[in-house]
């Protein structure tokens, strides 16, 4: 009796001070991520050879820090592959954030992605030569290539904002159409200029290791120390910082919440407008730099890399607040990474698994009247508690 | 006589956690003239919804010939017997009245629509009910008070028994309001139950059979109206006895700060909507401007307050022209507004009372140190003013959304009347919030005239323009029709007359509304 008293208030301590809106969006959240695991598991138990096995690698895989097989020069570091899928996730997540947040649906940010990885690339080749006879400090090299993707990555998102501006094109529209444009630049740069090595013909030509080690630190075998996940950090606390703490932030939210009302208060929207798009495009840019630095020596962009989607379905999950685009990416990347780890025992079903579950989640959060019922009955209880409580002090003055 | 409609404990609660309703009763006769009665806020328009079927109340029962009644959509509602003639008509303008009539019950010729028939099902309702309309004319070209005529034709024509008025003489004149409640009356006549919503008491008093008082989402009781008088019902609805009367000493108008002149504004459909106007207000005088909807006082108020161009003439504020600010140089030149749409223009209802409050003075270097805003010093001055306006919420961070209409307003008013003025433009400051609030709002208007602002009110409310302004402009067709110096000797039904274009003031009269 006494224990349950006890874990009531755990309960009312954790939600007892949040409104009616939050809990029921905690609510919300957990039954939607229940309902996608439901359906993972549900796929497994039918699909998979060995069924328990997969479950198992699926959903604990992530946390064993040491693959039995990376000793014998086989396989990933699993701990490792699931921070290394967070780090996109953690940009693309805050650009999403900051560019819905104001309203502006710039989809452009695949783009952006492939452009700073492009630019990035380009510097590193260029100053190899430099960087071997010890011209140039590989680091510079890196801050320098990271700076350039930001520039290109703005400016990817900001034509579909000036288009707007200009002609009233919608947004959306270009901005997609971009992302092909941008792809297929990165396309003829790898082919058809002399970015691309001549042997290899797939790749750029292959830059010093000296800038990626700047990157990532290899701790032994057994840990990686994978500075694009601080850069990630920093990124999405900056960006929580930027939306909710500064002047800028607080007239993109105005935007983005009633765009009549940020005109009526004396907001430029048009300006605002274009900034967040750049913005975003600046840390899509960002992104993509990370992600080549990060992981290779060579740009190899021919496919679109599909972050940019990510990020928007990490705007769904965070509801458009940087703050949780951290747990957000952690948790996809984790099903992700659980996900392949599976797919690559003998046996195990496709790693594309966590696709659907990402879709079931997604579209449980979008569907606005998805417990709609139970939102009402927490409302009418709530609202019915106030009223007594009003009433009850009411009475005590009048006695 | 039998109870013809009946809703029974009906309580609602909106998503904002609002009782708007809370065991409500009500029931109607056939044939009798019903005033739902209570301030703005109390209930009315929410009952209503629910008898219509566009809100389904959470508890109770809505009984109809004393069959039980679940009405999920307007459509079950139609199905009823009930017509809604709503605040804001539901017409499409470009078609004719024959159109808009038959509109969800088009006549047709096998598959195609059928104007004629159309127009015959309109004509011969109009006949029946002894309405005057043109079922060829296109709506847009229709007046106010004969689009209302033809939205309760609309509901007639569906063969509705029970028709709701939701403060259907909001937007007519006097010599309109009179015309309509004749033909109430006859439809009252001819067996038809009518619900009639309204806070004018007089009309009420003049119109109706019946009252039921409404206050904060309860029913208060229902009366004959034989049996009680204006003030007894006023009384019911508020608790104690409203004065409209506001102590105001005379005004001391000094320079002008705001100068329009020659003032031309086309509409995005290239209609001229404003014509050659030329005004002024003065520091420290209150300037009314009064006139039926649909007269050219929107796309002006909006020139003035930057929220569309204008085409000819000047805008002068503060002596600088207006014409290439945008609404932060007119804000820093000293304009406040309170828009007409509190919901559209005047709050973010998904961000909280502070940043509401707050927002059009996030630059200033006292809320952020060039980068970060300073939550303290916001969170003590919205403080402050949450307090000195009186805005009934549990705290600041509380999401402006969950307010009522009242407090919305208060956050409104708090906001431009704390920022830096010179002009306060007041676009309808009291439509649509409870007596109390709307007392205090003009209070706070006539002390910021007395501080010295110029004040531009535009009102619907005739009572309130008239107690609240020093000097009267009337608009009509885009003009100026009538100035007048001085509001004391001017009567409603006077006014009403200038409104409608019945009675012209000379070129010299109007004149006198620009100080040079």
């Amino acid at each position: 009796m006494s224990e349950k008293k006890e874990t009531k208030n755990v309960f009312e301590k954790l939600f007892g001070g949040m409104d009616v809106e939050a809990r029921f969006g905690l609510m919300r959240m957990a039954v939607a991520i229940l309902i996608g695991l439901g359906t993972a598991i549900i796929l497994i138990l039918i699909g998979a050879k060995n069924p328990l096995e997969s479950l198992k690698y699926f959903f604990l895989g992530p946390l064993q820090i040491f693959n039995p097989n990376v000793a014998k020069g086989i396989g990933w570091n699993y701990f490792d592959q699931w921070i290394q899928s967070a780090i996109p996730l953690l940009f693309t997540g805050t650009a999403i954030c900051i560019m819905f947040s104001a309203n502006k649906f710039n989809l452009g940010l695949e783009g952006a992605i492939m452009m700073g990885g492009l630019s990035c690339g380009w510097v590193c080749c260029l100053l190899d030569g430099d960087i071997q006879a010890a011209n140039a400090n590989p680091v510079a090299c890196a801050i320098l290539g990271l700076l350039v993707s930001m520039a290109a990555g703005a400016l990817i998102t900001s034509i579909p904002a000036l288009l707007e501006k200009k002609w009233g094109a919608s947004i959306m529209v270009t901005s997609l159409m971009l992302n092909y444009i941008a792809l297929y630049i990165s396309r003829y740069c790898l082919f058809s200029t002399n970015l691309r090595d001549t042997k290899t013909s797939k790749y750029s030509w292959q830059w010093t290791e000296n800038v990626v080690l700047t990157f990532r630190k290899f701790m032994g075998t057994r840990f990686t120390l994978r500075l694009g996940f601080f850069i990630g950090l920093a990124i999405v606390v900056i960006g929580w910082a930027f939306l909710f703490k500064t002047k800028w932030g607080f007239k993109i939210r105005q935007l983005g919440q009633n765009p009549s009302f940020a005109k009526y208060v004396g907001v430029g929207i048009v300006g605002t407008g274009i900034l967040v798009q750049i913005i975003g495009g600046a840390i899509g840019g960002l992104c993509g730099a990370t992600v080549i630095l990060g992981n290779y020596n060579y740009y190899y962009g021919v496919e679109l890399t599909g972050y940019g989607w990510d990020g928007v379905t990490m705007g769904i999950f965070a509801g458009n607040n940087p703050k949780k685009v951290l747990p957000a990416a952690l948790f996809i990347a984790y099903i992700r990474a659980g996900a392949s780890i599976m797919a690559t025992q003998p046996g195990g079903p496709i790693n594309e698994l966590t696709k659907i579950v990402e879709g079931v989640i997604v579209l449980f959060l979008l569907a606005e009247k998805f417990l709609a019922k139970t939102h009402r009955k927490m409302i009418v209880e709530e609202a019915k508690k106030k009223q007594a409580l009003k009433a009850e002090a009411a009475k005590e003055v009048t006695e | 006589m039998e109870n013809y409609l009946v809703m029974e404990n009906v309580t609602k609660i909106y998503n904002n956690g609002i009782i708007a309703n809370d065991k409500v009763n009500f029931s109607a006769r056939k044939g009798e003239i019903h005033a739902i009665c209570g301030e703005n806020g109390a209930g009315k328009t929410t009952l209503m919804k629910m008898l219509f079927g566009i809100e389904q109340p959470d508890e109770g029962r809505i009984i109809i010939k004393g069959k039980d009644m679940h009405l999920n959509s307007p459509m079950d509602a139609i199905k009823a017997g009930i017509g809604m003639v709503h605040q804001h008509f539901m017409q499409v303008p470009t078609l004719t009245v024959a159109e808009n009539v038959t509109l969800g019950i088009e006549p047709t010729n096998g598959i195609v629509f059928d104007m004629d028939k159309a127009i015959k099902m309109t004509t011969e309702c109009c006949e029946k009910y002894g309405f005057e309309i043109n079922p060829k004319a296109h709506v847009q070209d229709l007046s106010v008070g004969v689009k209302q005529k033809v939205e309760i034709v609309k509901a007639l024509v569906k063969g509705c028994e029970i028709l709701i008025l939701d403060e259907p003489t909001a937007v007519l004149t006097p010599q309109e309001t009179k015309e309509l409640f004749v033909q109430l009356k006859n439809l009252r006549d001819s067996g038809c139950t009518i619900i009639f919503i309204s806070h004018k008491l007089n009309e009420v008093k003049e119109l109706c059979d019946r009252v039921t008082v409404i206050k904060k989402g309860k029913t208060i009781g229902v009366w004959n109206i034989k049996d009680v008088t204006e003030a007894d019902i006023s009384r019911y609805m508020v608790g104690v006895d409203v004065d409209l009367d506001i102590p105001k000493k005379p005004a001391e108008p000094k320079e002008n700060v705001l100068v329009v002149k020659d003032l031309t504004v086309y509409n995005e459909a290239g209609k001229k909507k404003v014509d050659d106007v030329s005004f002024s207000v003065r520091k420290g005088e209150i300037v009314g401007i009064a006139g039926v909807e649909g007269n050219g006082q929107r796309e002006m108020i909006d020139a003035i307050t930057g929220l569309s161009k204008y085409s000819y003439g000047s805008i002068t504020l503060m002596g600088k022209e207006v014409k290439d600010m945008d609404i932060k140089g007119l804000r820093t030149n000293g304009l406040v507004h309170i828009p007409e749409d509190r919901n559209l223009y005047g709050c973010a209802r998904s961000m909280s009372i502070r940043d509401n409050m707050i927002a059009d003075k996030i630059t200033d270097p006292k809320y952020n140190n060039g980068l970060f805003i300073n939550e303290k010093a916001i969170k003590e001055d919205t403080d402050k003013w949450i307090d000195e306006f009186g805005v009934l919420c549990d705290d600041g961070d509380q999401l402006v959304g969950m307010l009522s209409g009242g407090n919305v307003q208060k956050v409104v008013v708090a906001r431009e009347f704390t920022s830096h003025s010179e002009l306060v433009v007041c676009d309808q400051p009291t439509r649509g919030i409870d007596v109390g609030a709307a007392e205090f709002v003009r209070e706070r208007m006539v002390q910021m005239r007395d501080q010295g602002k110029a004040i531009l009110l535009i009102s619907a409310d005739l009572a309130e323009i008239m107690s609240l302004s020093d000097s009267l402009i009337v608009m009509h067709g885009g003009k100026i029709n009538a100035f007048f110096k001085d509001v004391k000797s001017l009567t409603e039904e006077d006014l009403g007359f200038y409104m409608l274009g019945v009675k012209h003031m000379s070129e010299d009269e109007i004149r006198g509304a620009l100080h040079e």
